[in-house]
């Protein structure tokens, strides 16, 4: 049997999304695909603190959506398809979100592209 | 009987679904992209004329949860329907299927071949299945093809391996083939090609080895099939590793099967790739 995670965690600035993540990551990754359905957006936007309760998110996990920070929500094992869905709320898209977790601001990281325009 | 005409690898990037909806397929940024899938739309529709696609893709936590998430989950239903993925649904015709093929295929995956699949009867489909099927095929109130989708967990490790993923490909070409209706299948595997969305590392781009593959899945997919999940996350972003589901369609052509058509396009944070081949007579 070939050992499929053979560099031993060791990519750099990356965390694989394994079954210790997803365990790490099962309240924000419950909240945030219960928001596949658009009712539960409403819910949300109507009263976050409430509606992050029903899934049992922490303080601290709260604190990580209200404050948008993306880079941590990953660390703390949501899925980034998940922490797509969590922007999403905010109105915030893909590439700024992804800004922010390389600590650029969106237009700088534009201009690292190779095409600009395809946004 | 049954026969698959027709391997397509294609990348399954969201936005692509988003300038579908906006009308700018014809914008400067995204005409290369689509003027590539052009010929391709005409040669599965005019020279190949594809009548089901079994399309390999992975739900991005969507229809499925990680509550369950099945490894392998091949769709039963005579329709599916839109998933919303967060953002509201997208404009399109539901997806239509084939109730006796799919029972086929899945009687043959789990009698025949071993692969003890997830069967789904209630499956909504999202931009891994969508943005393909806009990508290959026009459509009016309806799709001009039905669809067997085959969802690959390729987000929650462990994932199945390189070489599963092309094992399930040859599976599915034996099904095919033992289905006893007048049939033109194309095997679509789709996902990738270099592209990391998370972390540090976020925008990570590959084009080398985007390259590298696009060459070696036409002719070497044993070497593909030798990667680990390591190796093509540590070399294409960890979301690249989708790109094991492009071995299934590999799988599903003959050895010895020649390309057609091929593109490339990097213009964000994700290699865009596509490949057609099929098999050589």
């Amino acid at each position: 049997m070939v050992n499929q995670r053979n560099l031993g965690g060791s990519i750099k600035n990356t965390y694989v999304f394994d079954l210790e993540m997803s365990e790490r990551g099962r309240r924000i990754n419950d909240f945030a695909e219960s928001l596949n359905l658009s009712a539960n957006r409403d819910k949300f936007k109507l009263d976050s603190d409430a509606f992050m309760d029903r899934f049992e998110l922490t303080a601290r996990e709260k604190k990580l959506v209200i404050d948008n920070d993306w880079l941590n929500l990953v660390k703390a094992g949501g899925n980034i398809y998940n922490v797509i869905r969590i922007a999403a709320l905010f109105n915030i898209g893909l590439y700024p979100m992804g800004a922010q977790q390389i600590g650029l601001s969106y237009e700088e990281f534009l201009q690292t592209r190779n095409v600009k325009g395809a946004t | 009987m049954a026969r698959v005409v027709a391997g397509i690898g294609t990348s399954h990037v969201p936005s692509i679904g988003a300038v579908v909806d906006k009308g700018e397929q014809d914008s400067p940024a995204w005409k290369p992209l689509f003027d590539a899938y052009e010929p391709v739309k005409s040669w599965l529709a005019d020279e190949v004329k594809v009548d089901e696609v079994i399309v390999i893709y992975n739900d991005h936590a969507c229809d499925f949860s990680f509550a369950k998430y099945p490894t392998f989950a091949v769709g039963m239903s005579a329709e599916y329907e839109i998933a919303d993925e967060g953002f509201g649904v997208r404009p399109l015709p539901s997806i239509k299927g084939n109730l006796e093929f799919s029972a086929h295929i899945c009687r043959h995956l789990v009698y025949e071949e071993e692969f003890d699949i997830t069967i789904c009867r209630d499956m909504k489909v999202e931009h891994g299945l969508l943005v393909p099927m806009n990508l290959c095929f026009s459509h009016g109130e309806d799709w001009p093809v039905r669809v067997i989708p085959v969802q690959v967990n390729v987000l929650q490790h462990p994932i199945p391996t390189a070489l599963r993923c092309y094992k399930l490909g040859k599976a599915l070409r034996r099904a095919v083939e033992t289905y006893g209706h007048d049939l033109n299948v194309a095997v679509m595997g789709t996902g990738g090609m270099s592209h990391q969305l998370h972390g540090e590392r976020f925008g990570h781009l590959n084009t080398e080895f985007d390259n590298w593959f696009l060459n070696k899945i036409e002719v070497d997919p044993q070497a593909l099939c030798d990667m680990t999940h390591d190796e093509m996350m540590d070399q294409a972003g960890a979301e690249a590793v989708e790109l094991i589901m492009w071995l299934t369609m590999r799988g599903a052509i003959t050895d010895d099967a020649h390309r057609i058509h091929r593109n490339y396009y990097a213009p964000m944070t994700t290699g865009m790739g596509l490949i057609t081949m099929q098999d050589t007579l």
